[in-house]
């Protein structure tokens, strides 16, 4: 009985321990955790003519920190409130591996960021290590002249899942 | 079997507990103000209209010359409650006796607009005073194209007085302008 219990307890502890392991982080805080674009990169200089480009953000602006036993998968998905636009379209990619010996993959094209949740990328065979520095760089699709002026604002949120 | 059953409760603590949020990235992109107007021409941006002396005794002068030359394109971005209007005046001295009539022909063009903008009046009466011709102006770009994209103008002159016509040339400069509300 008492070694029923033990192992109980332990495996229990182990548990604790293993899903603690599988964690993501922004490692260059605020500065990873904000992307502000008080004024566009390109402004219409000619009368009749909409906006014609794309506001990109830095290659590196977000690094990421993985960490995990196992494999993990981290999802993206944007929450938006009445301060944003449907027709201002996000994007997220992964613009490099980071360092580290887990294996990584997927993420590399820029894909849409939606309300729901998405697979991002991937890594394999954590062996309790991670990836550190994942740089992500954001884009933004669809400014127009016919979205009222204003400040538009959205949160992209990143979930880990895995072993 | 009670192995398998401690093997169960790590797989499903596993399970519960092996998700992790990460902070946020908070994401603003302000979208600023525009107001852009400009004019294009198939022809002379300077029209030349003429008032041509009859012929035969007692017929009136002929004012029937126009220019359908120059067409209006603008950009605007607003403020969701704002909007802006297109004003037309006179700069210099209209000759005695006649007014300068503006037409402006419905948008044609690939260009788009806030839905319940950008009402237009189909002619007006340039002066002195600025008149406004196309209003409730809110987020819009016409395009760029001379020909195809923006409002076609035509100007022409009518008699007000015909007592008070003299013979001369006058130059008179017609100015536009985009305007918040």
């Amino acid at each position: 009985m008492r070694n029923c219990v033990f192992i109980f307890v332990l495996s229990f502890l182990s548990a604790r321990s293993f899903a603690q392991t599988t964690t993501i982080s922004i490692t260059n805080g605020s500065m990873g955790a904000t992307w502000s674009i008080p004024t566009l990169s390109s402004t219409i200089t000619k009368a009749g003519k909409n906006y014609e480009h794309v506001e990109t953000s830095a290659t590196s602006h977000t690094f990421l920190k993985v960490n995990s036993i196992a494999f993990w998968n981290v999802s993206v998905q944007q929450t938006v409130s009445s301060n944003w636009d449907s027709s201002l379209k996000l994007f997220v990619r992964r613009s490099g591996d980071g360092t580290g010996l887990v294996t990584i993959s997927g993420g590399t094209a820029f894909q849409q960021v939606t309300t729901g949740n998405t697979l991002f990328f991937s890594g394999l065979l954590g062996l309790g290590f991670g990836r550190d520095n994942v740089p992500i760089q954001y884009k933004i699709e669809g400014l127009s002249v016919l979205l009222p002026v204003k400040t538009y604002t959205t949160t992209i949120v990143y979930t880990i899942s895995g072993l | 079997m009670r192995y398998v059953i401690v093997i169960s409760l790590l797989f499903l603590s596993f399970s519960s507990l092996g998700q992790t949020l990460a902070p946020n990235v908070n994401v603003s992109i302000t979208m600023p103000s525009v107001a852009l107007i400009d004019l294009l021409s198939t022809g002379s941006v300077n029209p030349n209209l003429k008032v041509v002396a009859p012929t035969e005794a007692g017929n009136t002068v002929n004012t029937s010359a126009s220019n359908s030359d120059n067409w209006l394109i603008f950009t605007s971005a607003v403020t969701s409650g704002g909007s802006r209007s297109i004003k037309g005046n006179v700069t210099g001295t209209l000759p005695a006796g006649l007014r300068l009539r503006l037409d402006i022909s419905p948008y044609v063009g690939s260009g788009a607009f806030t839905p319940s903008s950008c009402f237009v009046t189909s002619n007006v009466y340039l002066t002195t005073t600025p008149t406004s011709f196309i209003d409730t102006i809110k987020g819009a770009y016409t395009g760029i194209t001379a020909g195809s994209s923006g409002y076609k103008m035509k100007y022409s002159l009518e008699i007000q007085n015909y007592g008070s016509i003299r013979s001369g040339s006058t130059t008179i400069t017609v100015q536009y302008t985009i305007a918040d509300n």
